[in-house]
């Protein structure tokens, strides 16, 4: 996966689309799963950003002040910041995710350390022009793309059948066993 | 003279082999991040994005420390991330089982209901959806891509052996 920076609310990403029958929904997948990935890390206080270690702990006064105690810095105080986290079809195979409401860039900016704070107070949360996510994240990209070059969808076969009368879901795996065969086919 | 060497292949009992662990693995796959999705204010269902906000008012409560829940005083709930968790009871109620070749995963306390179907009070527009019941729901792409991923990982440790 190459990316590319453009500024640092927004990660511009250029995707390698070639043999893939539906790159629209695949750029979809790929946009959905990025700020799920990111909003998951952050909320840990953990940087999702490869070569940057978890986020240092808030002090006691702005814990207690704030956030009933809690030290970890997760970057959600009202959660606005976090809610406008999303991302947008840039055309062709780019696709860009980052913070989409202007009104909220400016908090990004500082986090990400535009605003020139101390490095001990800065919270990567978007990577940077030579700067990639981590393996973990950009791992579950490559599945997606590998997914999609497969011959089906190749995705985990669950087909939500109902909702039962005690309030559980019954998933089945109607295509699990042609599933489990393709994957054999393919040695993976 | 040739030598004729019989081989019996069962395939059909390794893939059935197979498909049980598979099913087992989806349910501490799915359990795992069904939880982590929800601490962290993200809906595991696709298409539902981050949990609603809470009222204001819910809001004050918590930051006095007035909220109550099973008669207990709840003390340093989160006001942001939202993640379900006051006592830990109801993330504490999920539970997966396998049955035949099916998966059963529920929420078996009965406050699920309210944010899953009703939406607490009776408030629709703070609906919180924990699980796909709804006909065509799936769960979110991140965790169809970490029960893929362990499909893909069991196939190849199967064909390894």
């Amino acid at each position: 996966m190459a990316t590319k920076h453009e500024e640092l609310q927004q990660k511009l990403i250029t995707l390698d689309l070639t043999d893939i029958d539906n790159p629209e929904a695949v750029k979809a997948d790929i946009g959905e799963l990025l700020t799920i990935e990111i909003g998951r890390f952050v909320a840990k206080g953990n940087s999702p950003v490869r070569g940057h270690k978890s986020f240092d702990i808030l002090t006691k006064k702005y814990a207690k002040d704030e956030k009933q105690g809690r030290r970890v810095a997760n970057l959600n105080l009202e959660g606005d910041m976090l809610e406008s986290l999303g991302w947008t079809d840039e055309g062709g195979n780019q696709i860009s995710v980052g913070i989409q409401d202007s009104g909220e860039r400016d908090k990004a900016n500082g986090h990400n350390g535009i605003d020139g704070r101390a490095a001990n107070k800065e919270r990567r949360f978007i990577p940077a022009d030579n700067e990639r996510f981590k393996r973990n994240i950009e791992s579950k990209v490559n599945q997606i793309l590998n997914n999609a070059r497969s011959a089906s969808s190749g995705l985990f076969p669950f087909i939500i059948t109902e909702r039962n009368h005690d309030d559980t879901t019954s998933i089945t795996l109607t295509s699990l066993r042609g599933s489990i065969i393709e994957r054999l086919l393919r040695g993976r | 003279m040739g030598v004729r060497v019989k081989i019996r292949l069962d395939l059909q009992k390794r893939i059935r082999m197979l498909q049980r662990s598979i099913l087992r693995g989806s349910c501490d796959v799915l359990k795992f991040e069904i939880i982590d999705n929800i601490l962290s204010g993200i809906s595991p269902v696709k298409g539902q994005k981050r949990f609603a906000k809470y009222t204001p008012r819910y809001k004050s409560a918590i930051r006095k420390g007035k909220v109550r829940s099973r008669g207990e005083r709840v003390r340093g709930k989160s006001i942001s991330p939202v993640n379900l968790k006051a006592t830990g009871t109801l993330l504490n109620s999920l539970t997966c089982k396998v049955q035949g070749d099916r998966i059963k995963i529920a929420f078996t306390d009965f406050v699920a209901e309210f944010h899953n179907v009703t939406g607490p009070a009776g408030r629709k527009d703070k609906i919180r959806r924990m699980l796909p019941t709804k006909k065509g729901e799936e769960f979110n792409i991140s965790i169809q891509i970490t029960l893929s991923k362990m499909l893909d990982r069991l196939v190849k440790r199967t064909t390894k052996r």
